[in-house]
């Protein structure tokens, strides 16, 4: 049996206690509970590829491709002991979001290219999807490649690129043929930002850090060959990657985070023997733990082979608010305290206001809340 | 969309799928707002004695119980995808009240099922909110003769009007028992609820045999701590039931009802809201799946415990916000009696309070130390 296949045969409890102290020997005191959303990668390179040498890198993928392939609950007690220390987060947008793409629908070449190259960290992904004028409405999209030759010439503009800062290379949706339905003629490309013809520009957000980007492509040549999927069809596999998004997003790993901090905080302040925020604690607790049961039921489908479908838009909802309503909670009862702007910085349990920064781009990245009632709406409840 | 079938995969079992149809093809003929509007005029018990019979027929009197007692043997899982079924039928069929909440407090007890002849109830509460304190039974039984004396008060006693025999959560020598109790001698005293069925208050001055007393002590406490679990995971399903109801009739009425030259399904304000309720109607029906799959098995009592809270007071919570939506959704329609919506509301009331509702089981789960019981 091959190491990266071992780890679902371990009792829960045992897989547990070994990724524990993993992370405990591994991910060092300094990078706990870090006051940036997303660290720099040279802060969190060293973690990356302790994480890549053990095999863990990839904890979502099928072992064939080098991941765990673990099923839905190892990957959830993975997820809390993640948390539960207080771990950075990592380049992932080549693990969560581009990997399962290229495993599902990237020709043999790519995934010999790039899949080792992510779990090695050689490679990191940005996302090329909003632009100006395409945000929620994103097939409004303007960027545009244009065959000549075996590449492709690419020209437009996107924005709000996360992890843009130390990115190598963008996955983007481009126009490649003009069409009446505005979702047809979009195709997916695996761009190197390195490529002549790319710049790139920083944009702080409200939190204080630069961790957002605009990205201008001024005749930019890809090859063909960098297309994932057919050609002027990437509107389908860019839709199953929001989907794979979306599971990630109902993760509970997001409202996990701060209920372990906010916990510590109302132990450490005795809040708890206060009865109605121990109330409304509760009643969070309560939509996290309820949580993990449709996030469960999202990850079995995909184990089974299954898309998600637009069902999974409830899951990112349902994640996103109550991440959202724990850091709320947290600030409010942090009172003066909480809003003293240095404290944000500190690596200590007071976390309210980069928590609650923190929590504010959930709702409105991979398709914010109101477009995935609209989603909901139409596709599910059959309401227009 | 709303089933439990795709969330369970106990609920996928062949024998379980097949039980679970017939119930739906008995309550299609038997149950629904006709019926149970017919059946609130029945006032001597007369209608809930017929519905026990229907579940008889069908083999759900016994399902609960295991094979060697004559019983089908099903997990306790079953009861809430039963439970569901009756909920989304508006069924007033007895079957938590006479059935799973009896059943599996005798099966805790490890006492013997109460007979074929016999409609059993638990009277077990002397004051609101299912707190089980041993200290405050006011029920009691003295040494009378041969036998006991029993003496004291029950309070919303949901079954007793069909019952033949009561289990009684009495204090015998100091101690907290169960004692079975013929209904007929007791004294019950009907108490029209919010959705016009009823429970009784009890009064009780009765002779039993020593043999009367099932349990005594933590054994007796602990079996009805796991019966009411049980329970109120089984009214957690019909809770579902309801639910999984209200917001169909009120999409089906989105999309039909026209106002200002359009449905109101293609008002956005009222799309997301639908999308609101249904998201929590998924949390519960995901969450219920779970706890039945889970139940499945023989489970440690804290963790059942987490369940049955965590359950109730999910469902409690997002059926009370579904039916608040559904008639707020349906206008004036949804506020009037002629209109079945509201039998479906009225019965989310009445299950949602009995035996605790969403604020009381958040705070016992919260008092289980949610560290220990993480999912």
């Amino acid at each position: 049996m091959g190491r990266n296949t071992e780890w679902n045969t371990l009792s829960d409890d045992a897989f547990r206690a070994e990724v524990r102290a993993f992370i405990e020997q591994n991910c060092p005191a300094h990078l706990r509970n870090h006051p940036r959303r997303i660290p720099r990668w040279e802060t969190t390179r060293d973690w990356y590829k302790a994480l890549s040498a053990k095999g863990w890198i990839a904890p979502n993928w099928p072992a064939a491709h080098g991941g765990m392939g673990l099923g839905a609950s190892k990957l959830l007690v993975f997820v809390e002991e993640l948390e539960r220390w207080g771990v950075p987060r990592i380049y992932d947008m080549g693990l969560f979001m581009l990997g399962p793409i290229l495993i599902c629908h990237g020709t043999d070449e790519q995934k010999r290219e790039y899949l080792p190259r992510i779990r090695s960290g050689e490679h990191r992904w940005s996302q090329g999807y909003s632009e100006p004028g395409a945000g929620s409405d994103l097939a409004s999209l303007r960027t545009t490649a244009e065959p000549d030759g075996d590449c492709y010439v690419i020209n437009g503009h996107k924005t709000w690129t996360t992890f843009l800062d130390d990115a190598t290379h963008m996955f983007l949706l481009a126009r490649t043929r003009k069409s009446e339905r505005k979702q047809d003629g979009i195709s997916l490309f695996l761009v190197d930002l390195d490529t002549p013809g790319v710049t790139r520009r920083l944009i702080t957000t409200i939190a204080g850090h630069a961790e957002l980007g605009e990205v201008f492509f001024d005749n930019v040549r890809v090859p063909a060959k960098n297309i994932v999927g057919p050609p002027h069809s990437g509107w389908s596999a860019a839709k199953d990657l929001l989907e794979f998004e979306r599971i990630n997003n109902g993760s509970p790993k997001l409202g996990l985070y701060v209920l372990n901090r906010l916990d510590e905080y109302a132990k450490e302040k005795g809040l708890m023997d206060d009865r109605a925020f121990a109330d409304r604690l509760t009643a969070l607790r309560l939509d996290l733990q309820d949580q993990y049961c449709a996030y469960r039921h999202f990850c079995a489908l995909l184990k089974a082979g299954r898309t998600p479908g637009p069902e999974v838009s409830m899951l990112k909802i349902w994640s996103t608010e109550t991440y959202q309503r724990l850091s709320e909670l947290f600030l409010e009862v942090a009172g003066e305290e909480g809003v003293e702007a240095d404290r944000q910085d500190e690596a200590g349990s007071l976390a309210a206001l980069r928590l609650y920064y923190r929590s504010r781009p959930a709702t409105i990245y991979s398709g914010s809340s109101e477009v995935q009632r609209n989603l909901l709406a139409k596709r599910v409840l059959g309401l227009a | 969309m709303f089933s439990l079938k795709e969330a369970s995969s106990v609920a996928r079992e062949p024998e379980i799928a097949a039980a679970i149809e017939a119930v739906d093809r008995y309550l299609l003929s038997a149950s629904g707002p006709q019926h149970f509007r017919r059946a609130l005029n029945s006032t001597n018990g007369e209608a809930e004695v017929a519905a026990y019979r229907g579940l008889a027929d069908l083999g759900l009197t016994s399902a609960m119980l295991p094979e060697s007692q004559g019983g089908t043997g099903f997990a306790p899982g079953v009861a809430v995808l039963i439970g569901e079924r009756l909920g989304w039928s508006l069924a007033r069929e007895p079957f938590i009240e006479n059935v799973v909440f009896p059943s599996t407090l005798l099966q805790a007890l490890g006492a013997a099922a109460s007979g074929e002849k016999e409609i059993a109830c638990v009277a077990w509460q002397e004051g609101a909110f299912a707190t089980l304190d041993a200290d405050a039974i006011r029920t009691r039984a003295t040494v009378e003769g041969a036998g006991l004396r029993l003496r004291g008060a029950k309070r919303f006693v949901m079954g007793a009007r069909a019952s033949t025999r009561m289990l009684v959560l009495a204090s015998v020598d100091g101690t907290p028992a169960i004692v079975s109790v013929a209904s007929a001698d007791a004294k019950l005293k009907d108490k029209r609820l919010a959705d016009g069925t009823a429970w009784s208050d009890v009064e009780l001055d009765v002779f039993v045999e020593p043999s009367a007393v099932l349990a005594r002590g933590d054994k007796a406490l602990r079996a009805l701590t796991h019966a009411l679990d049980l329970t109120n995971l089984a009214i957690a399903g019909v809770l579902h039931g309801l639910q999984s109801r209200i917001l169909s009739m009120t999409l089906d009425y989105l999309v039909t009802r026209e106002q200002f030259g359009k449905p109101l399904a293609a008002f956005q304000s009222l799309q997301h809201r639908a999308v609101d309720l249904y998201n929590h109607a998924q949390i519960a029906r995901f969450l219920l799946g779970e706890a039945v799959d889970a139940l499945g098995h023989a489970v440690p009592a804290l963790t059942l415990a987490a369940y049955a809270s965590r359950a109730k007071a999910r469902t409690a919570d997002s059926a009370a916000r579904i039916a608040k939506e559904g008639i707020q959704m349906h206008g004036a329609i949804g506020f009037s009696d002629e209109y079945d919506l509201g039998l479906y509301v009225k019965r989310v009331l009445v299950l949602s309070a009995w035996l605790g509702g969403a604020a009381w089981h958040r705070r016992r789960y919260a008092a289980l130390e949610p560290s220990a019981v993480e999912a």
